[in-house]
């Protein structure tokens, strides 16, 4: 990937509705041919900085520049970006074929090449044959399809889709986030995807902003953000996360072990640690194994979950190991949790 | 659930599985229990619209002898009515006129609901209620109330005298058939109003960015989303409001000229002062004949420019 040209230059944009701000500062870049995903929970101003791209909503500070040319005066209709909506917004009186090609009629083709064209994309979104069905006659991934291939006939350098595979059963959505992915390999374009769905973003995308209260908390590619979160919030939205206060975790792992004397608390993924039911040796340089008992075991087919609290405090921390480690009995059970010194991730408070 | 326990609901499963068919074929049959529903407002359609509307059917047939009928079963008034032209020119005009009555509300009205359903966010009641304002008055009392505006001294002539445009008093305001057509227009928009602003504020906010966010300007969206998803409501509007002001003879006997008597004029003369019951029968039946003649071309027309408009 050319990761040195820019599609769209975010600059220090902020959308206030009344006093309140959805979006605040928000201050990036998207690369071009990136699949890049706006992650947050719902109410974070994902959806407003995505109609901000497309044109729908005016940013109050800040300006967007999409291939290099500033938006700011640029209506909708005239932006390269194409969107996929949260509802699909198919026209009701449109057939299939109609709807496809509804923005085709601006580039004036011949009537064969109109066709041509729209059973491409037919072709594309695997819905051949169905150019004939009226609009209400469609499932709900189909109408996904549908509003996608309308989207992508015109070849925008943008394509703007707001959770759009969110109304779809989870069968589907998994399938339809593979043909996702693969479709953006091979049309090229930039995808820019807005998803609450943490699980989502890490398949799909190159790069995912977080966002939080309007903020854009850390840009990161989905490994990045999986293993070096920046602040507690953005490690406690992707994957499940433990947090400790320092000094446990240097009781655990040993002071030579911990670098990170001035870290507010640690992190610590559920799959790092590792459950004993007997106590294990020390091992040179390692801190104490620390003791716990067993409170909860949530049986997830290719993992097994458990919650341990530890001895004497109330601390509870979840441990997550693979199907194949033997399974510790009841709750109740003593235990000993260890881990590796890299595998904690030190954090401030925000 | 253990046997030894029933609840009240299972005693009322069982009580009505074993006794009553009519309850079995109720849940099962959907459409038996939309015609339960339909059944009050289907006895009130047959006797106040169905049996009179047989009966003029039937009297349609007969003759007028004197004070009397004879129920001949002749097409004489059928007969009469296609031979005089005073029928079909009346019957022509009548159709001609709410036409025009239609046409000019529709277009006029298309603007306040689309105002109303876009632009509008905050009490929409409150403006639908000041807009149907007027129809909360006696028909009667609107005619009149045209009869004030565009009579001799009414309170356009006097207007555009007073600021002297005009020498003498328009005299095709009143007692014209552009009375009757305003008139018209003006009493029964709000038929048109309703069913025109419900399917425009029924129209998806974001089909409406979805066809700007394709390419298409206000104008186009106009002219390929907003106007294609509304005119179920503006076909409702104007059958709402074509079919009553063909028949309509108060407002052409109060503000229409002798050049502007309608059908309806006519058929109230029939059941009136000529008092030829039969004969105003033959006229209802043609005037509904021909109603239904011109809404079927109408909606021909719709489907034409829908097809052809893809
Ligand atoms: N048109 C609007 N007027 C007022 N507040 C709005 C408007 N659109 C969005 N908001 C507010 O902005 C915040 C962010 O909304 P949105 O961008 O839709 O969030 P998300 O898509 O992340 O769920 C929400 O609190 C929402 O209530
Ligand atoms: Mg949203």
């Amino acid at each position: 990937m050319n990761s040195a040209a820019t599609m769209i230059s975010i600059r220090n944009v902020t959308k206030r509705f009344g006093v309140f701000a959805a979006v605040q500062d928000a201050c990036f870049d998207i690369r071009a041919g990136e699949f890049f995903s706006l992650l947050g929970a719902s109410g974070s101003g994902k959806t407003t900085l995505l109609r901000i791209l497309a044109g729908f909503e005016a940013a109050t500070e800040g300006e967007v520049h999409i291939d290099g040319a500033p938006m700011d005066a640029v209506p909708p209709h005239q932006r390269p970006v194409n969107m996929v909506f949260q509802n699909y917004a198919i026209f009701p009186h449109l057939n299939v074929r109609d709807n496809i090609g509804f923005g085709l009629r601006k580039l004036k083709l011949d009537k064969a090449e109109r066709a041509r064209r729209i059973d491409e994309m037919l072709e594309l979104i695997k819905l051949p044959g169905f150019g004939d069905r009226a609009s209400d006659q469609l499932s709900g991934g189909q109408r996904q399809r549908v509003a996608l291939a309308r989207a992508l006939i015109l070849r925008p350098k943008v394509l703007l889709l707001d959770e759009p595979l969110g109304a779809l059963d989870k069968q589907l959505r998994e399938q339809m986030q593979t043909e996702l992915r693969a479709l953006q390999r091979s049309v090229g374009i930039t995808f820019v995807l807005v998803t609450h769905d943490q699980e989502e973003a890490m398949a799909l995308s190159d790069r995912i902003a977080v966002m939080a209260d309007g903020r854009v908390l850390q840009i990161d590619t989905p490994a990045g953000l999986y293993e070096r979160p920046k602040t507690r919030r953005v490690a406690s939205f992707v994957g499940s996360m433990n947090f400790l206060p320092g000094d446990l975790a240097v009781r655990a792992c040993g002071q030579a072990a911990w670098q990170h004397g001035k870290a507010d608390f640690i992190a610590i993924r559920p799959e790092r640690i590792t459950l004993h039911t007997d106590h294990p040796a020390d091992q040179a340089g390692a801190g104490q194994p620390l003791p716990g008992r067993l409170t909860d075991r949530v049986y997830l087919g290719e993992r097994v979950q458990y919650q341990v609290q530890l001895d004497g405090c109330a601390q509870h921390l979840a441990v997550s190991t693979p199907n194949t480690a033997p399974v510790v009995a009841d709750p109740g059970t003593p235990v000993w949790l260890t881990w590796p010194a890299e595998a904690m991730i030190p954090l401030q408070d925000d | 659930m253990r046997m030894a326990v029933t609840t009240p609901n299972e005693t009322a499963l069982a009580a009505g599985r074993g006794q009553s068919a009519p309850r079995w074929l109720l849940a099962r049959h959907e459409g038996l229990r939309g015609l339960i529903l339909l059944a009050p407002a289907l006895v009130i359609l047959g006797i106040t619209v169905i049996v009179p509307f047989a009966m003029m059917g039937a009297m349609s047939f007969w003759t007028q002898v004197g004070f009397d009928y004879a129920d001949d079963w002749s097409l004489r008034n059928y007969i009469e009515i296609a031979s005089e032209p005073i029928y079909s020119t009346l019957l022509l005009r009548s159709l001609g006129m709410a036409m025009a009555a239609t046409l000019l509300t529709v277009v006029l009205v298309y603007p306040m609901a689309y105002f109303l359903a876009f632009h509008v966010h905050r009490n929409k009641l409150l403006w639908l209620i000041i807009i149907t304002l007027p129809f909360w008055t006696s028909y009667l009392l609107r005619v009149f109330a045209w009869r004030v505006v565009l009579g001799f001294e009414g309170v356009i002539n006097t207007g555009l005298m007073e600021i002297g445009l005009i020498a003498e008093p328009l005299k095709f305001l009143l007692y014209s058939r552009t009375a009757v057509v305003i008139t018209l227009a003006h009493a029964w928009a709000a038929f048109a109003l309703l069913p025109i602003y419900v399917s425009l504020e029924k129209i998806d906010r974001s089909v409406l960015e979805a066809s700007a966010d394709l390419g298409e300007g206000p104008v186009m969206r106009f002219f390929r989303v907003i106007l294609p998803l509304s005119m179920p409501g503006v076909i409702a509007g104007t059958f709402l409001m074509f079919i009553p002001t063909v028949g309509d003879y108060v407002t052409a006997a109060l503000v229409g000229g002798p050049d502007a008597r309608m059908i309806g004029n006519l058929i109230q003369l029939q059941f009136g002062t000529i008092n030829n019951w039969p004969m105003g029968a033959a006229l209802a039946i043609t005037m509904i004949l021909a109603i239904t003649v011109v809404g079927l071309m109408f909606l021909g027309l719709m489907l034409a420019l829908k097809r052809w408009a893809r």
